[in-house]
């Protein structure tokens, strides 16, 4: 799709935050990126938001948002805050039933992982409701509701309580908006 | 923000036209997931990996790993070993944890923060390996390979000691299984039978065990504690000498509740009692024993009265030691110990036990000290000279002239430190925890602050890495080749076999985590030695060392795991045998030719001394995260006696901290455990707790670390080693 006015699909969405929680490098975290990632806060008007990210990405701010990540998500002093794995969160480690799980649903759904990640990672659970909703849309509801959901609000809060770059807090919230349990009532509502 | 906007609303709504770029032309990552043919849930059936040595402890025992879906579910023991079999200990099956620990190192990372105080960017392996190359390639041109120190553990940290050593040229190598550990035994034994002693005591068919702060069932070490326990099943009596009611003394026919630092009186008592009453055997002695006149003459003072008076025994008690061992001689197991960096003196605590089991004739026979015949012809693979060549430390002052391969840890240190005699500027950190392992934690941490460049090799984020410019994650002994493992059955009386076996991953390792040939080739490329690399990956390097055999990985895995050959009775005494009970070539180094008692610094009034050693749940730090051990024994309580303890008002349970004769307090605390079974003058606690480092979520804090009230340094004059139990504590009631 070009910079046109197509309406935007869940899946599209899925694989742009998939992107966002991957561990942030100039071969994709550039000017481009950035003006996606604004342009979609924008139409949200999330405009605080908008407004906390930087003009342009320059090596300081990406390495700031490399450190903040990293002491995030993978090893950090005092301790890694937020693991992105479902297991941390239901089973208190990692890859443990919780993950076992995931896959057998990845597997009972005509998918697998392709990847080292193990398939709680929150970016693997993204990529695969974005195929999910390629095939059909609406059909990572189940998922989202059984598999993500039940993990992501402590992740999500453990983020915004200590995540120190706006970016990061802001792509967690994205996700949050954008896997919310709805009902057809929240949508009228919202109508 | 829009308020009770919903998803679905927004995108029958939104556009991205603004953007500079469409959305999908910023999605440039593969997605994890994809199409896969349908797998119905059950189908994934368990497999057995074969080829696992453990490394939860050094014993390394031998593994199969129930395997999942590609996922470790279960450890048990390969049933084919003839040395663990079937068994392995707690330890041994928690790790599973291990591997999943959550804060396990999973990418290289960068401090962007200060050394200490670290702030970690992950980097890219090349971005990791570029630095260390650079860094260390620097190092040697501005101060030669001297400008380097390293402090290496474990099976993984073999080849990067051999490559900064041999083809690199440092000599600045300090392990701690050498300088804080076993390294004074293992000289001391040298220097009085020629050979290491290992633990290779034929306890099973002994008939009279002597451990001397043994602490066996606190230390488990699987085909070990058969051993011992098989001797006890057949009716050995126990001897347990040490200043606490031990898991070993409660099995104890004798416990000897000796003062500490006086083992070496202990040991000279008994032995003049043998001689002096003609309890010895002489015609072992007579063929064996070399400078028996000498020795004798050198010990005669030591009566059981002043062996008594010294150690704080009744004379009755070690008299009675003495006519057991006596009784049952030679089928005694002297036991050599293992953990032997105590108070400085031990290199003649250990030549005494040696001595002893000469006087007993306890070598070659049931029960003594029997060395099993192992498999001969695995080969030698490794990195070769170059060009620079140095003496340790050591070898240029001429001291502690039986110091074990490496340098003394303390000379390392003070070097760097002063510059004196040479600046050393990197420290490369491998599998080793010195902040736990070196006694004077700030005088490590002022080492490490004065470095130009630091990189730490590890597993976890240990409160070392702390201070590392780049910390590289490796990959476990789950998940990768490396050690070979060559032995005989446990038990001597059972059928003689010999095996050989190689460890072998039992899982993939995930995320970015490497071995031990990766990274240092790519290290040594980098440094310009990239002709020198004997190997381009660890299969390779098995595979060559196994050759002369006739074995390969392929073939172990066919056998599952290990090979199986017919042994050899281990039996006898060859006829060149010597025990050096006078020993000159030590007189000529300026030391001792016999056995002496260097009496230890006395408790201060009001302070106790510090003792430490083994739990069964721990392999000191290195387990501490490990949650299922951590559940088992969350903190190390601090032995008390229950006079001191009723004198200090503190009751069974009280949290205390401690504040060692320097004024060095702990930072956090532990609970008391009020017993009658310790001596009155010391406190003991298990070693390896207390992580400072917070990254080790579940250690951190967790118990007292004991290595941080051990300043005062005691160093074995012979051999360099540290003592560690020279310390003294004060509790505090928290």
């Amino acid at each position: 799709m070009s910079a046109t006015d197509e309406p935007l699909r869940l899946a599209e969405i899925y694989r742009f935050l998939a992107q966002s929680m991957r561990y942030p490098e100039s071969s994709w975290f550039n000017d481009d990126f950035l003006s996606v990632f604004k342009e979609l806060l924008v139409q949200l008007e999330w405009h605080d938001h908008q407004k906390a990210l930087p003009a342009k990405i320059t090596d300081a701010i990406l390495e700031d948002i490399q450190v903040d990540y990293t002491r995030l998500f993978i090893n950090g002093i005092p301790h890694v805050i937020a693991p992105p794995y479902a297991s941390i969160y239901i089973d208190g480690t990692l890859n443990s039933t919780t993950a076992d799980k995931t896959r057998e649903y990845f597997r009972k759904h005509g998918f697998d992982i392709t990847t080292n990640e193990f398939p709680d990672y929150l970016v693997t659970e993204l990529d695969f409701m974005a195929l999910l909703e390629d095939e059909k849309e609406g059909s990572s509801e189940e998922f989202l509701r059984f598999y993500f959901r039940p993990w992501f609000d402590k992740f999500r809060d453990l983020v915004l309580d200590e995540g120190h770059v706006s970016f990061i807090k802001s792509a967690v919230e994205l996700i949050d908006f954008f896997t919310r349990n709805e009902t057809e009532a929240d949508s009228e509502q919202a109508a | 923000m829009a308020f009770n906007l919903t998803r679905r609303k927004f995108l029958q709504t939104a556009s991205l036209a603004a953007a500079s770029v469409p959305l999908a032309n910023v999605v440039t990552a593969q997605a994890g997931v994809a199409k896969s043919p349908f797998t119905p849930a059950g189908t994934m059936a368990d497999k057995t990996a074969v080829g696992g040595i453990c490394e939860m402890c050094f014993w390394r025992c031998q593994l199969v790993g129930k395997v999942r879906d590609n996922k470790l579910m279960k450890l048990e023991g390969n049933p084919k070993s003839i040395d663990n079999g079937k068994s392995i200990c707690a330890r041994g099956n928690a790790g599973v944890q291990l591997l999943y620990d959550k804060d396990r190192l999973k990418y290289p990372m960068k401090n962007v923060g200060k050394r200490g105080a670290p702030k970690w960017k992950r980097i890219s392996w090349k971005e990791a390996l570029d630095e260390c190359g650079a860094k260390l390639s620097a190092t040697v041109k501005n101060h030669t390979a001297k400008g380097i120190a390293l402090f290496p553990h474990g099976a993984s940290a073999v080849y990067p000691m051999q490559y900064l050593e041999h083809t690199v040229g440092t000599p600045n190598v300090s392990e701690a299984s050498f300088f804080q550990c076993r390294g004074v035994r293992d000289y001391a034994w040298l220097t009085t039978i020629g050979t290491g002693p290992g633990e290779n005591v034929d306890m099973a068919n002994a008939k009279v065990i002597l451990g001397l702060g043994c602490h066996f069932g606190e230390n488990v070490h699987v085909s070990h504690a058969k051993r011992y326990l098989k001797g006890l099943e057949n009716g050995a009596k126990l001897v347990i000498v040490d200043p606490r009611f031990s898991a070993s003394a409660a099995k104890a026919d004798i416990w000897v509740k000796i003062k500490p630092g006086t083992d070496t009186a202990f040991l000279l008592g008994i032995m003049n009692y043998l001689v002096t009453n003609n309890k010895y055997n002489a015609d072992f002695v007579d063929k064996h024993g070399v400078g028996f006149d000498e020795f004798k003459d050198a010990i005669a003072g030591w009566t059981l009265k002043k062996a008594s008076k010294e150690c704080d025994v009744p004379v009755a008690q070690i008299k009675e030691v003495a006519e057991l061992l006596a009784a049952n001689a030679p089928n005694v197991s002297v036991h050599p110990g293992r953990f032997s960096s105590w108070y400085g003196n031990d290199f003649h605590r250990g030549r005494s036990l040696g001595c002893l089991a000469g006087l007993l004739g306890a070598f070659g026979v049931p029960g003594g000290f029997v060395k099993g015949k192992g498999p001969k012809g695995i080969g030698k693979v490794g990195w070769p000279a170059g060009h620079e060549h140095h003496k340790a430390l050591h070898r240029e002052a001429g001291i502690y002239k039986q110091s074990p391969a490496g340098t003394p840890t303390d000379l390392i240190r003070n070097c760097a430190i002063t510059s004196k005699p040479y600046p050393i500027k990197s420290c490369v950190i491998w599998g080793q925890n010195p902040i736990q392992t070196i006694p004077n934690q700030q005088k490590t941490i002022d080492m490490l602050m004065q470095m130009d460049f630091v990189m730490c090799v590890d597993v976890m984020p240990t409160d070392i890495t702390m201070y590392a410019d780049i910390l590289l994650p490796e990959a476990s002994y789950l998940e990768r080749f490396d050690y070979i493992k060559t032995g005989t059955q446990w038990d001597f009386n059972d059928k003689h076999q010999q095996y050989i076996s190689a460890r072998m991953p039992l899982i993939k390792a995930d995320f970015e985590r490497k071995d031990q040939v990766y990274i240092v080739n790519e290290i040594a490329k980098r440094m310009g030695h990239e002709k020198a690399i004997p190997v381009q990956s660890m299969e390779e390097m098995i595979d060559k060392r196994l050759e002369s055999t006739g074995l390969s990985i392929k073939k172990l895995i066919a056998e599952d795991g290990i090979h199986l050959q017919p042994g050899k009775d281990p039996y006898g005494v060859a006829e060149d045998f010597e025990v050096q009970f006078f020993n000159e070539e030590l007189v000529e180094q300026g030391y001792s030719g016999a056995p002496t008692y260097v009496p230890t610094p006395e408790v201060p009034g009001g302070y106790l001394r510090l003792l430490s050693g083994r739990s069964p749940l721990h392999t000191f730090n290195r387990t501490q995260n490990n949650v299922w051990l951590h559940n088992g024994m969350p903190e190390n309580p601090v032995w008390l006696n229950d006079k001191v303890a009723e004198r200090l008002g503190l009751k069974d349970g009280d949290r205390v901290s401690m504040t060692n004769s320097e004024g060095v307090k702990s930072e956090t605390t532990s609970h008391v455990k009020v017993t009658p079974g310790i001596r009155e003058d010391c406190v003991f606690m298990a070693h390896g707790f207390g992580t400072k480092n917070a990254a080790m979520t579940v250690a951190k804090d967790a118990g007292i670390d004991d290595q941080k009230m051990c300043t005062i340094l005691a160093v074995d004059p012979e051999t360099g080693c540290s003592g560690m139990r020279n310390n003294f504590v004060k509790l505090v009631k928290a």
